[in-house]
């Protein structure tokens, strides 16, 4: 798979295809390989290809160099291609622009693809599967008592914005986290800041998160951070019928409305 | 506890809740005075980070209003907001403040009998749980 991966990005390269490639390499850590751009067709032998390849790499698609750098190849596990996906609808990127090589792992890939791998092996589920069940078991306690566990989790947050800088969502040139006049949102590590900044995080991804759940995986103290990302996902999923990252000629469900739409807790 | 007065922050939108406010006023109607009045342009402009704002300065509880559906100034704001709101509030109960202190309503600027009732049911239901705790050490 991976001579083959290697060859076709080859080609790709020398006949002017793609200007630029990202892809992976092996790096210095053997759990988490490290992604890599490759501009000559001599290079393709540095790329891998494995269950080490995590990160996402549709953030790199907007970094000015990479869009300077002519069509940009790029390899896409499920949760990348969806990452990408939503970066089309949001006009971030265009699909001109990107060459898109899905690897399929036995998902059903969504159909915005130049080209498909399928490797038997699964990327990008790390324990994933628990969020379910564990927000159903603090749905079922008293407010007070997830108040007190949210407590306990937002105060070790240390602000280091590891969630944002991985999240293939969060883009704004000027997060509001960062704006100072007015300053929404208290920049020390103190609970009041660190409430409405985890709070407002997931707020300000609700219909756009793709659940790749990069953010917990980034995050040094282990925020449980899906979990605040996941009720709301499950939230727009139930309510209306909506996914990101799947379709991108879809309007974002925040940006649209249903006259109809639920109002029974509204007085 | 029945000394408590709770502190609740009011985001009423320009042309129908607080027209509505303003007309129990000169209907002179009372009401619980707990609330504190900040007019937005409409409901569309609220930020949901202004409701955890209130919160973090202090609020117990906070009662957002705008125009009934299709009344809306400037057309879809209040359509938008709805959607927001519904996320936003579940996700607000899901982090453990109790539903009660989060309240949206429609009161048009004809319904300063409703923006009464609307404030003692909020100010009530505030009042029985106590003030908010959560965020003030």
């Amino acid at each position: 798979m991976l001579d083959k991966l290697r060859q076709r990005i080859k080609e790709l390269l020398e006949n002017k295809t793609i200007g630029v490639f990202i892809g992976y390499e092996q790096g210095d850590n053997p759990e988490l390989a490290r992604p890599v751009m490759i501009t000559s067709a001599e290079e393709v032998d540095k790329l891998i290809y494995d269950n080490t390849c995590l990160s996402m790499l549709s953030k790199y698609l907007l970094k000015p160099e990479v869009k300077a750098s002519g069509r940009c190849g790029v390899i896409a596990s499920y949760s990348n291609l969806r990452a990408i996906i939503g970066l089309l609808q949001e006009h971030q990127v265009t699909r001109d622009d990107v060459y898109i090589i899905a690897v399929s792992s036995g998902e059903k890939m969504p159909d915005y693809y130049d080209e498909i791998i399928d490797v038997g092996h699964s990327t990008h589920n790390v324990g994933r599967t628990t969020h379910d069940e564990m927000i159903t078991d603090l749905l079922k306690k008293p407010p007070a008592e997830r108040w007190a566990f949210w407590e306990n989790e937002f105060k070790k947050c240390i602000r280091c914005y590891a969630c944002r800088q991985i999240c293939p969502l969060c883009y704004c040139n000027r997060c509001i986290a960062d704006k100072n006049q007015p300053q929404w949102i208290l920049t020390s590590p103190h609970l009041k800041g660190n409430f409405a900044w985890n709070v407002i995080r997931a707020y300000h991804l609700s219909g756009r998160c793709i659940d790749c759940g990069e953010c917990e995986r980034a995050c040094p103290v282990n925020i449980p951070l899906m979990l605040l990302n996941k009720i709301i996902y499950n939230n727009i999923k139930t309510n209306f019928g909506y996914e990101a990252g799947f379709d991108p000629s879809v309007p974002p469900p925040l940006a649209t409305y249903n006259p109809e739409d639920k109002e029974n807790f509204i007085i | 506890m029945n000394s408590f007065e709770p502190k609740i922050v009011a985001f009423l939108c320009n042309w129908c809740s607080y027209a509505g406010a303003d007309l129990a006023g000169t209907s002179r109607l009372k009401y619980a005075p707990n609330i504190r009045i900040i007019k937005v342009p409409c409901t569309g402009r609220l930020d949901p980070v202004m409701l955890v704002k209130a919160f973090e300065v202090g609020a117990d509880g906070v009662l957002v209003s705008g125009c009934h559906p299709n009344d809306c100034h400037y057309r879809t704001g209040n359509f938008l907001a709805r959607r927001r709101w519904m996320i936003f509030k579940d996700m607000l109960e899901f982090v453990g403040i109790e539903p009660g202190r989060v309240h949206f309503s429609w009161v048009s600027a004809a319904e300063g009998g409703k923006f009464v009732e609307v404030v003692n049911k909020v100010t009530t239901e505030v009042k029985t749980l106590g003030p908010f705790k959560g965020l003030t050490s």
